[in-house]
């Protein structure tokens, strides 16, 4: 019981913590409205179709937070050495990294949640509601992967470096996982990276709700979104154990 | 105590947020593809019927009948109207949801000539089962055959070029593994006097054509000029998918085309628009009773900027008579969406420039439904007739008296489910 309450009193305050900085809070959420209202729906010029544009811009909009939350306040926690004073307290750190997970979903949920009424009412977006439910869900779980490689660029890099490296990861695989432009309007020679990438899986699946997936196999990107997570989990609690034990 | 109210309110909002989300116009329900349609004047594609009343069972034809029969199925009133087979467009390129425009014009099938072979596979499954669905029916011919660099490779996808005859078995069947149901090459003769893209030669042509029937699928070409098309059809094109307006059709191509059996889609009207440029404003969009869709306004209104001689515009009338004279199959194909086209409203006003061009409208209507279905081996559409599916267009006044009337249909059945307007 005790330890349900430091779990729940970790993540009211990572949030609360947020909450009290807007400077961070209210461009985390506008930067993906912006970017969907301009490229999404005022100058698309791709002639792909409304609801293609917002499940694209909302695979990209929720990927940021998860991002830039872990890595960002994890690298500036363990420079100052605000994560040394947390192992030091009786909190699990479990609890630490489940609490940032909780703000960047909730983060995560108010963007979706925010495109969703932007498409519905200025790009005339209908979608049954088991649709709008299942972006929602795949939204929300799918940013899980992002969560532990920000976690892990959190506890690689300084909290100065963090900010640009994470930008130079973000936009990049957002870009070449056919997020902007569809995969097979990449030129040729970069295709191959796609499969490659995290973003492209979660995107094809959350295109999988609208019909528009490139492939049947959809197994293959839930498998792959997997492996990844697994990856990345062991090679936290390798740089872990490397840092502090 | 605080702290949960916050996070109930929470759900709650989030709860009615997802719940106000609007949501489409709601699907019909599973027996409503199966019905009775009269008293309607049919026309079947060929000629206009005796029968009165039409039987659907699970989105297919089942029975016509002269008077209304006993059944128990639901009875839809055709108050006398024109029901005509759903049209075909066969010559489109589609992505996005050109297929879901098509159909909301009454173009239940349209063959597209250069796209995406995952787009179409995803949708070659449907073809054959009569479930709801809001897309036309998609047959292609997935990757076109050209030259390095030729035409249809300046869009950005990576198409396989043919550098020499010998290629081409190969080329034809990754094309078929990939599900094209038929194989369309790019050709422009040697002697074309305009400025064009690199184009395959007449001998790599020629094995092209030869490698695709060898896989026994049909070989259509596309040209532009009068002599590429002579070369097309004596390398044994089965169709051209673009007919030319530099010069006026000769008798020798004419028979030529004839005794090969090969069929035309003119696809007047995207070359209208670089030779006079008036139909769209006079036929769409000066009429105020049409909703025509922003996204169809901007490819109507792009213009390929062609400074072209008037005369071009009356050798193809021209040469388009002359083939329909000697009794070549023409097809209605609108080549949307590029520039001065768009989905579903331009095979409309393809058919009205065949008006133009002197041909009967019971000859125009085939050209948009039996034609095509058989240039193309396309089963069980095209036609109203027994097992063909219930893919249907219900016109408020006669077509064979005013072609007009295309343009605001009564009633759209796609597998024969009602299609919202």
């Amino acid at each position: 019981m005790a330890k349900l309450q430091v779990y729940q009193k970790e993540a009211y305050y990572d949030l609360l913590s947020l909450i009290r900085t807007p400077s961070f809070f209210l461009p985390a959420l506008l930067f993906p409205l912006v970017f969907y209202v301009f490229f999404g729906i005022v100058m698309n010029f791709s002639g792909n179709p409304t609801r293609y544009m917002l499940v694209s811009y909302i695979c990209f909009g929720v990927m940021g937070p998860s991002l830039f939350n872990f890595a960002v306040s994890v690298a500036s926690d363990r420079v100052q050495g605000c994560l040394t004073l947390k192992q030091l307290s009786p909190m699990p750190l479990m609890a630490y990294v489940a609490a940032k997970y909780f703000s960047s979903l909730v983060f995560s949920l108010i963007i979706a949640l925010v495109l969703f009424v932007t498409a519905a009412v200025f790009a005339e977006v209908r979608l049954e509601t088991w649709q709008w439910l299942s972006l929602l869900a795949i939204a929300l779980v799918g940013t899980l992967p992002f969560a532990l490689l920000g976690l892990l660029m959190g506890l690689c890099f300084s909290d100065k470096a963090a900010p640009a490296v994470i930008n130079l990861v973000y936009l990049p695989m957002a870009f070449l996982s056919g997020l902007w432009v569809p995969v097979m309007y990449l030129p040729e020679a970069i295709q191959f990276i796609a499969p490659l990438l995290p973003a492209y899986h979660f995107a094809q699946l959350s295109y999988a709700v609208i019909g528009a997936q490139q492939s049947d196999h959809l197994i293959g990107h839930l498998a792959y979104l997997i492996v990844f997570s697994a990856s990345l989990l062991a090679l936290v609690s390798w740089r872990y154990q490397r840092l502090y034990k | 105590m605080k702290k949960s109210l916050v996070l109930a309110a929470t759900i709650a909002v989030v709860a009615l947020i997802l719940y106000v989300l609007p949501t489409p116009a709601p699907q019909p329900a599973p027996y409503s593809n199966s019905f009775v349609l009269g008293p309607v004047h049919i026309f079947d594609g060929e000629q206009v019927i005796n029968a009165r009343y039409l039987e659907v069972k699970n989105g297919y034809i089942t029975q016509l009948h002269n008077q209304r029969p006993n059944s128990e199925l639901p009875w839809i009133n055709g108050e006398d109207k024109w029901l005509i087979p759903g049209l075909i467009d066969a010559h489109v390129h589609a992505w996005g949801d050109a297929l879901e425009q098509q159909l909301q014009r009454g173009v239940t099938t349209v063959v597209d000539m250069f796209g995406s072979p995952e787009f179409l596979q995803l949708r070659q499954a449907k073809r054959s089962h009569t479930l709801y669905t809001k897309e036309a029916d998609l047959y292609g011919a997935g990757l076109l055959m050209t030259a390095p660099n030729g035409h249809g490779t300046q869009f950005g996808i990576n198409v396989p070029a043919m550098s020499s005859p010998e290629q081409a078995s190969e080329l034809v069947a990754q094309r078929v593994s990939g599900g094209s149901d038929f194989i369309k090459i790019v050709y422009t003769a040697a002697t074309a006097s305009y400025q064009h893209a690199p184009s395959i030669t007449k001998a790599e042509l020629t094995a092209a054509i030869a490698a695709t029937h060898a896989q026994h699928k049909l070989a259509v070409v596309h040209v532009h000029d009068y002599d590429s098309a002579v070369d097309a059809v004596a390398a044994g094109a089965d169709g051209l998918v673009h007919s030319f307006f530099d010069q006026r059709i000769s008798d020798q191509l004419l028979q030529a085309m004839v005794d090969n059996q090969v069929f035309v889609i003119p696809t007047m009207v995207v070359y209208e628009g670089m030779l006079r440029g008036t139909s769209n404003k006079q036929i769409l969009l000066n009429n105020k009773d049409l909703h025509v869709s922003s996204a169809a306004r901007a490819t109507i209104n792009q213009s390929f900027n062609m400074n072209m001689p008037e005369e071009f515009w009356d050798n193809l009338l021209w040469t388009t008579a002359a083939m329909y004279e000697a009794g070549i199959p023409i097809l209605a194909g609108s080549d949307a969406p590029n520039p001065n086209t768009a989905h579903g409203w331009s095979l409309i006003v393809e058919m009205l420039l065949m008006e133009e061009v002197g041909m009967p409208p019971q000859s125009i209507l085939t050209s948009a439904t039996l034609n095509a279905a058989g240039a193309f081996q396309i089963q069980q559409r095209g036609r109203i007739a027994l097992a063909h599916k219930a893919d249907l267009l219900l016109l408020n006044q006669s077509p064979l008296e005013n072609l007009n009337t295309l343009l605001t249909p009564a009633q759209v059945w796609k597998n024969g489910f009602a299609m919202r307007p």
